[in-house]
C-alpha cells in the first residue's frame, strides 16, 4: 500500500513557511504581518509532526504543543501592542514607526498615489412633493 | 565553479516540475500582492493555479488512495488560502484565510495521526487567536481599506526571497528524499511478482514463457545489484546509501540466489518452485520500502534521557506498518499526555508560567492609556 | 662633625613646600593672597639658616680630615696614581631611587647593564657655597621683591614661582650626578622662563621669554648630549662602573679616558654653560631677560641662575684639568664675552641694562679664571659678584620704584639727594663692580682672577700666548668695566635734578622692606671679598680646593701626611704689586673717564658719540649680534618651517583623504538605514537567500 511519504508533508510545510515570509515582509498592516508570522508557524509545526510521525515517537508532537502555547502568549502580547501602536497613530500601518533611520536621512514616503475612490453611487432623489415628475416621452406607440 | 550546463539539466530536466512550481507561484504572488495599481487577479489567479498543478507533480505519488487524495486536498486548500491570506486587502478577509490555513493544518495533523494536536490548534488558533484578531480589525479598522492594505513594501524582492528560499528547500528535499531509480527499480519488482503469480499455479513444468521470465529477472536482478554504467545507473548499495544499501544489497543477492536454483531446476526440466521466487521478490519489495521510507533520516542518538513513554528507545528496530511506516500507539493522545508529564514536566510548567506571564503582560499594556496624538 | 643628610633635603624641600602652598593660593582668590609672601620668606630664611648648617658641617669635616689631600699629595709626589678610590671629604646621601634600568647582561662574567640614578644630594665645601649664596642672596631678594612687587597682580603666583625657583637651583647645586643635575638645569630654566614672562599680556615680556628659554636650549641639548657622552664613552674603558653617573665615579676614572673623549665631553658640558650662562654666542638673551621684574633680574639673571654654568664647570674641574683644550675654548670664550659686552655697556641708555651686560661681562670673567685654571678665583668672584650684582639691580630696582617704571637713563638724574639710601647703596655695588682696590670685594675676586691668568700665560708653554692676549684684554674691560659703571652712576645720581613725569609729583626713598636688604647687600658687597684676601691669606683656597680635586700645593718629602700641609709658597711680592699698579691704573682712567665725560663735562660725551658715529652705533646696536642672528639663524630656519608647512599640508591632506575614505563610504550605505523593519528584515532574509544558495550550489556542484 503506497503512503504518502514524509517528503510531501516536508513540502508542504516549506511552502507554508514561505508564503508566511512572503507576506511579512511585503504586507504592511500591522495585523496580516503578524497572521503571515503565524502561518510560518504552523509550516514549522507540518514539520515536526511529520517527523515525528515517521520517526515513530512524540517528541515532535510535544514540541509542537510549546510552540502552540508559547504562540499563543505572543499573539496575546502582539495584539495588545498592536493596541498601543494603534492608540499612538490611528493607523496600523508599520511604514509610520521609522524613527530608527540614521539622523538626517528623510523619511520614506509612498511615492506612488492611491487610485481615486469609485465614485459613490447617487442616491435616489425624491421630487417635491405635489409636483408631478416629468415623464419622458413615450416612444412607442400600439 | 558551479557546472552550468549540469545545473540548467538538474532545473529544467530533472527537478522540471520544482522549477516551474516556484516560477509560477513567484508571479502569481508578485501578481497577486496588493499595489495602488495592480495587475488583473485574473492573471495571478491563473499562474497561481498552474503553479498547485506544478506542485502536484512535486508531490505526486501515483496512486490513488483515500490517503493520498486527503493529503492533496488539505494541502492544496492550505497554500491555496495561505496565499489568500498574504494578497487579501481585506484584513479581515486575511484573518479568514488564515483560519482557513489552520483548519487544512489540522487535517494534515489527522493524516499524521495527532488528533490532539489537531484539536489543540483548532481551539487555540482558529478559536482564540483568529477570532480575537478579528476584534482588533474590528476596532482599528472601522473606516474601512486603510493605505497600508492598499500598498505592498518590495513586492518583488519578498517574494523573490520567499521563493528562493522554497526553491531552495525543495530541491534539498527532492535530493534528500527522493529516489526515482529505487522507485522505478521497486515498480519493476512489482511487475515482475504480478507476472510470476500469473504464471506460478498453470503449471509445473517449464515452459518458453517461464524460461523467458526467469531470464529476464536474472538479467534485472543483475542490473538492480551491480548498476549499470552506460544507463547511469547505480548499485544496490549506492541507492540505499545510508539508509539500508547494504540490506537492499543482500536481499537483491538472497533473490539471485534463489532464482539461480530455479535456473538449475530449469535446466534439469525439474518444475520451478515460483513461491520461493515471489518470496524472495517480496522480501525485495519490503526492504526497497524500508529504505525508501527511511530515507533522509538520521539515525538517532543510542542515548536519549527520554523516557519509553515518549517512544521506543532509538536503538530499537521499529515496529512499522505495511507502507514501512513506524507505528504509533492506538491511543497516542494518552502517550502524549504521559510523555508531557513525564519527560517535558518541567517544560509544561514553565509553559504554564510563561502563559500566566503573558496574560498579565497583555492586560499591562493594553490597559495603558494612549500618550500620543489621538 | 655632624652629618648634615638629616636636614639636606629640607634646603630644596621647604622652597618647593613654599610654591606648592603658594602656587594653589595663586589659583584661588582668597585674600590671603596679599599675605603670599609669607611663606616664601619663611622658607627662604629657614633654608639660609640651615645651608648656613652645612656650611659649618662641611667646614669641620674639611679641617678636620685631610687624609685625602695628604693621600693625592702622596701619589702626586711619588708618581703614582692611587692604589684604590679616593673620594674627596664631604657628605652625600641617597633618598631615593630615581630609577634603576637595564638587565643583566647575556654571560656570565660581564657586569649587569644598568643605570642606576638616586635622589642623592651631596655636601661639599663647593656645594655649601652656592647653597649659602644662593639662599642668602634670595632670602634678601624675597623680602625686597615683598615691598617691589606690592600690590601686583599676580602677587602669589610671582612668590610661588620665586619660591620654585629656589628651590629648583638650591637641588641643582646640591645634586649628586649628572642626571639629577639635567634635571634641576631643566627647572630653574623652567623658572626662569616663567619669571621673565611674569608680566606675559606684555608682547615684549613674552618674547623675551620664549627667546630666553630657546637660546638657552640650544646650550641644554649640549649639556645633555655631553651627559649622554660621559656615561656611553667613561663605560668602556675597563674598571668603571657601568652605572656611573655620580660625580665622583666620574671624576676618579677621567684620567684614565681617551684624550679626544674628554676634551669633547669637556666641550658639551660647556655649551650648557654657555647657554645658561650667557656666554658669547647664547648671551643674547640675559639683556632681553630684563622684561622680567627687577627683583627677578636680580635673583636669577645677576646673582644665582646665571652662575649655574660656572658651578658646572667649577665642578668639572677634574674633567677640564684633563683637558687644557677644553680650558683653552673656555678661557677664550670668557676672556672675548667680557670684552664685547663691556664695549657693548659703554653705551646703553637702560640702566638694567647696562648691568645685564656687566654680567655677562663679568660671567666671561669668571670663565676666563676657570680657563685659567684659577678655579678658586672664578668661585670666588660668582660669591662676590653675587652680592654686588644683586645689590645693583635691587638698586635700580629701587630707583625704577620711585621713578614710575622709568629706566631710561637719560630722563633722570641727579637722584642723589632723592633717593640717598639707593644712592650710597648703589654707590657701594658700582665701587664692587668697579673693582675699587682693597676697600671692596669686587678687587679682590677680579685680581684674583688677573693673577690667574697671568700665571697661566706664564705657564702654559704653546699657548701661553693666547692666555697672555687675554691678560690684556681682561684689564682692558676691567677699565672699561670701571667706566661703564661709574657712567651709569653719574648719569643716574649726579648732575641736575630730573625726574620723569611718570614719578608723580613727590618721587621718594623706597620703603624700608627694600633698603632694608639693600643695606645689607652693600655691606656684603663690601666685605664679602675678605673671605679671601689674597695674597694675604687663603680660607676660601683651603676651603674650596678639596671639593675642586685641584693639585694642592706640594708637600715635602718626609712630612707627616696626617697633617694639614702647609702652603708655603713665597708671596712674589713684585709680581703682586706690579698686577694691582696695573688694574688700578686702568679702574682709576675707567672711573676718571666716566667722571670727566658725564659730571665734569657732559657735553663731550655726545660730542664723542658724534665724532665716532661708527663705533658709537656698533656698541649702541650691541655688535649687531641679534640681526645678524636675525639673518643667518632666524631666517632659515622661518624658510625651513615654510617648506615643511607645505610638506605637513600634503601629508595632512593625505590622511584626512583616508580618513575621508570611510566616511564617503558610509554616506553611500547611509540610505539602508532608513527606519523601516521590514526593509530589515527585507535584507536580513536576501542575505540569507544569497548564503543558502552559496552552499547549495558549492555543495552540489
Amino acid at each position: 500500500m503506497t503512503a504518502v511519504p514524509l517528503h510531501h508533508y516536508l513540502v508542504v510545510g516549506a511552502v507554508l513557511f514561505a508564503l508566511g515570509a512572503i507576506g511579512f515582509l511585503a504586507r504592511r498592516n500591522l495585523i496580516v504581518m503578524f497572521l503571515s508570522a503565524e502561518m510560518m508557524l504552523q509550516g514549522v509545526a507540518i514539520n515536526l509532526v511529520a517527523f515525528a510521525r515517521f520517526r515513530g515517537n512524540l517528541q515532535g508532537q510535544a514540541f509542537v504543543l510549546f510552540t502552540l502555547t508559547v504562540a499563543a502568549c505572543e499573539a496575546a502580547i502582539a495584539l495588545a501592542l498592536i493596541l498601543m501602536l494603534y492608540r499612538s497613530r490611528r493607523s496600523l500601518d508599520v511604514s509610520l514607526w521609522q524613527d530608527l533611520r540614521e539622523p538626517g536621512q528623510e523619511p520614506t514616503v509612498d511615492e506612488e498615489p492611491l487610485p481615486p475612490p469609485p465614485p459613490e453611487e447617487p442616491l435616489p432623489k425624491l421630487p417635491p412633493a405635489g409636483v408631478e415628475p416629468p415623464h419622458p416621452e413615450e416612444t412607442s406607440r400600439v | 565553479m558551479p557546472d552550468v550546463s549540469q545545473l540548467v539539466r538538474l532545473l529544467l530536466v530533472e527537478h522540471l516540475p520544482i522549477t516551474l512550481a516556484v516560477v509560477l507561484g513567484l508571479t502569481a504572488v508578485y501578481l497577486l500582492l496588493p499595489r495602488p495599481r495592480g495587475y488583473p487577479p485574473l492573471w495571478g489567479a491563473a499562474a497561481g493555479g498552474a503553479a498547485l498543478l506544478a506542485g502536484w507533480f512535486v508531490i505526486r505519488t501515483g496512486a490513488l488512495t483515500p490517503e493520498t487524495l486527503l493529503f492533496s486536498i488539505f494541502s492544496a486548500l492550505a497554500v491555496v488560502s495561505g496565499t489568500l491570506l498574504i494578497t487579501q486587502r481585506n484584513p479581515a478577509r486575511a484573518a479568514l484565510a488564515f483560519a482557513l490555513v489552520v483548519l487544512s493544518t489540522c487535517g494534515l495533523f489527522l493524516l499524521l495521526a495527532a488528533p490532539f494536536l489537531m484539536a489543540a490548534t483548532v481551539i487555540v488558533y482558529a478559536g482564540a487567536i483568529v477570532v480575537t484578531f478579528l476584534f482588533v480589525i474590528m476596532l482599528a479598522q472601522q473606516e474601512g481599506l486603510s493605505s497600508a492594505d492598499q500598498r505592498s513594501r518590495e513586492p518583488l524582492l519578498a517574494s523573490l526571497a520567499g521563493f528562493l528560499l522554497l526553491g531552495t528547500v525543495l530541491y534539498a528535499l527532492a535530493r534528500s528524499y527522493q529516489s526515482p531509480h529505487l522507485n522505478d527499480r521497486l515498480r519493476e519488482v512489482q511487475q515482475f511478482q504480478t507476472r510470476i503469480q500469473g504464471l506460478s499455479r498453470e503449471t509445473a513444468l517449464p515452459d518458453e514463457r517461464s524460461k523467458q521470465v526467469v531470464a529476464e529477472l536474472e538479467k534485472f536482478l543483475r542490473t538492480f545489484r551491480k548498476g549499470d554504467p552506460q544507463k547511469n545507473i547505480p548499485s544496490a548499495r549506492i541507492l540505499g546509501g545510508e539508509s539500508g544499501g547494504d540490506e537492499l544489497a543482500d536481499a537483491v543477492y538472497e533473490a539471485q540466489d534463489v532464482l539461480e536454483k530455479q535456473q538449475f531446476n530449469l535446466e534439469n526440466n525439474r518444475p520451478v518452485q515460483w513461491d520461493e521466487v515471489e518470496q524472495a521478490l517480496a522480501e525485495v519489495r519490503r526492504v526497497g520500502d524500508r529504505v525508501v521510507n527511511r530515507l533522509g533520516t538520521f539515525q538517532p542518538r543510542d542515548q536519549t534521557p527520554l523516557s519509553g513513554l515518549s517512544g521506543p528507545p532509538p536503538n530499537r528496530e521499529l515496529r512499522r506498518d505495511a507502507a514501512g511506516r513506524p507505528e504509533l500507539p492506538a491511543e497516542n493522545v494518552a502517550y502524549l499526555g504521559r510523555s508531557l508529564f513525564t519527560d517535558f514536566l518541567i517544560a509544561v510548567e514553565l509553559a504554564g508560567t510563561l502563559l500566566l506571564v503573558a496574560t498579565v503582560g497583555a492586560i499591562a499594556i493594553a490597559g495603558r492609556r494612549a500618550e500620543g496624538p489621538p | 662633625m655632624s652629618d648634615p643628610g638629616p636636614y639636606l633635603w629640607l634646603i630644596p624641600a621647604l622652597p618647593l613646600a613654599a610654591a606648592i602652598v603658594t602656587g594653589l593660593l595663586a589659583l584661588t582668590d582668597s585674600p590671603l593672597r596679599r599675605h603670599a609672601h609669607w611663606p616664601c620668606i619663611v622658607a627662604a630664611i629657614a633654608s639660609f639658616v640651615l645651608s648656613v648648617l652645612v656650611l659649618r658641617a662641611v667646614a669641620e669635616l674639611s679641617a678636620s680630615d685631610r687624609s685625602w689631600i695628604t693621600y693625592r699629595t702622596l701619589a702626586e709626589a711619588t708618581g703614582t696614581q692611587p692604589p684604590e678610590r679616593a673620594a674627596p671629604p664631604g657628605f652625600r646621601k641617597t633618598y631615593y631611587t630615581w630609577f634603576e634600568t637595564g638587565q643583566p647582561r647575556l654571560g656570565f662574567d660581564l657586569p649587569p647593564d644598568q643605570v642606576n640614578v638616586g635622589i642623592t644630594f651631596r655636601a661639599d665645601t663647593l656645594t655649601a657655597l652656592m647653597l649659602v649664596t644662593v639662599t642668602f642672596v634670595g632670602s634678601l631678594i624675597v623680602i625686597y621683591s615683598a615691598g617691589y612687587m606690592h600690590g601686583d597682580e599676580g602677587y602669589a603666583r610671582y612668590f610661588a614661582e620665586v619660591a620654585l625657583f629656589i628651590f629648583a637651583m638650591t637641588g641643582l647645586v646640591l645634586a649628586d650626578n649628572f642626571l639629577l643635575l639635567y634635571a634641576f638645569w631643566e627647572g630653574v630654566g623652567l623658572c626662569s622662563y616663567l619669571l621673565i614672562g611674569f608680566w606675559y599680556s606684555k608682547p615684549s615680556a613674552a618674547a623675551a621669554a620664549r627667546k630666553a628659554f630657546l637660546v638657552t636650549r640650544l646650550g641644554d641639548i649640549g649639556l645633555i648630549l655631553g651627559i649622554i657622552l660621559i656615561w656611553a664613552g667613561f663605560q668602556k674603558s675597563p674598571g668603571v662602573p657601568l652605572n656611573a653617573l655620580d660625580y665622583d665615579t666620574i671624576f676618579h676614572y677621567a684620567a684614565a679616558q681617551p684624550h679626544g673623549l674628554l676634551v669633547a665631553a669637556c666641550l658639551l658640558l660647556f655649551c650648557g654653560a654657555v647657554g645658561k650662562s650667557a656666554q658669547f654666542p647664547l648671551h643674547v638673551w640675559l639683556p632681553d631677560a630684563m622684561e622680567g621684574p627687577t627683583p627677578v633680574s636680580a635673583l636669577i639673571h645677576a646673582a644665582t641662575m646665571v652662575t649655574a654654568g660656572v658651578y658646572l664647570v667649577a665642578r668639572c674641574t677634574p674633567l677640564f684639568e684633563h683637558a687644557p683644550e677644553a680650558q683653552l675654548i673656555v678661557a677664550g670664550i670668557g676672556g672675548f664675552t667680557a670684552l664685547l659686552a663691556a664695549l657693548i655697556a659703554l653705551t646703553q641708555n637702560d640702566l638694567k641694562r647696562v648691568l645685564a651686560y656687566s654680567t655677562v661681562s663679568q660671567l666671561g670673567y669668571m670663565f676666563l679664571a676657570l680657563g685659567s685654571g684659577a678655579v678658586v678665583a672664578g668661585m670666588f668672584h660668582l660669591f662676590t659678584h653675587a652680592f654686588f650684582k644683586a645689590l645693583l639691580f635691587l638698586a635700580a630696582g629701587s630707583v625704577m620704584h620711585a621713578m614710575g617704571n622709568v629706566i631710561d637713563m637719560r630722563r633722570f638724574g641727579g637722584l642723589r639727594r632723592v633717593l640717598p639710601v639707593t644712592h650710597w647703596t648703589f654707590l657701594c655695588g658700582a665701587a664692587a663692580l668697579a673693582a675699587v682696590p682693597f676697600v671692596t670685594s669686587g678687587f679682590w675676586s677680579k685680581d684674583e682672577i688677573l693673577a690667574g691668568t697671568f700665571e697661566a700665560s706664564r705657564q702654559r708653554q704653546s699657548d701661553g700666548w693666547v692666555y697672555a692676549l687675554l691678560f690684556i684684554a681682561s684689564l682692558v674691560t676691567a677699565g672699561l668695566t670701571a667706566f661703564y659703571t661709574f657712567r651709569a652712576y653719574f648719569l643716574t645720581f649726579w648732575g641736575e635734578e630730573k625726574i620723569p613725569h611718570e614719578a608723580g609729583e613727590h618721587a621718594h626713598e623706597s620703603p624700608l622692606v627694600m633698603t632694608g636688604p639693600l643695606a645689607v647687600l652693600a655691606v656684603g658687597a663690601i666685605v664679602a671679598g675678605f673671605a679671601n684676601p689674597a695674597p694675604f691669606a687663603h680660607p676660601l683656597d683651603d676651603f674650596l680646593e678639596p671639593s675642586l680635586e685641584l693639585p694642592p700645593p706640594p708637600v715635602e718629602e718626609g712630612a707627616a701626611l696626617t697633617e694639614r700641609p702647609a702652603r708655603h709658597e713665597e708671596v712674589n711680592w713684585l709680581k703682586t704689586g706690579l698686577l694691582w699698579l696695573g688694574s688700578i691704573a686702568f679702574t682709576a682712567a675707567g672711573i676718571g673717564g666716566a667722571w670727566w665725560l658725564y659730571e665734569r663735562q657732559r657735553r663731550l660725551a655726545s660730542q664723542l658719540a658724534a665724532d665716532l658715529p661708527g663705533l658709537y652705533q656698533l656698541s649702541l646696536n650691541k655688535f649687531y649680534l641679534d640681526e645678524l642672528y636675525a639673518v643667518f639663524v632666524v631666517a632659515p630656519m622661518e624658510a625651513l618651517a615654510q617648506i615643511s608647512r607645505v610638506i605637513d599640508y600634503v601629508v595632512d591632506g593625505v590622511v584626512d583623504l583616508v580618513g575621508r575614505l570611510p566616511e564617503l563610504l558610509g554616506r553611500l550605505f547611509r540610505p539602508m538605514q532608513n527606519g523601516l523593519v521590514q526593509f530589515y528584515a527585507l535584507a536580513m532574509a536576501l542575505s540569507l537567500m544569497v548564503f543558502l544558495l552559496a552552499l547549495t550550489l558549492t555543495r552540489w556542484f
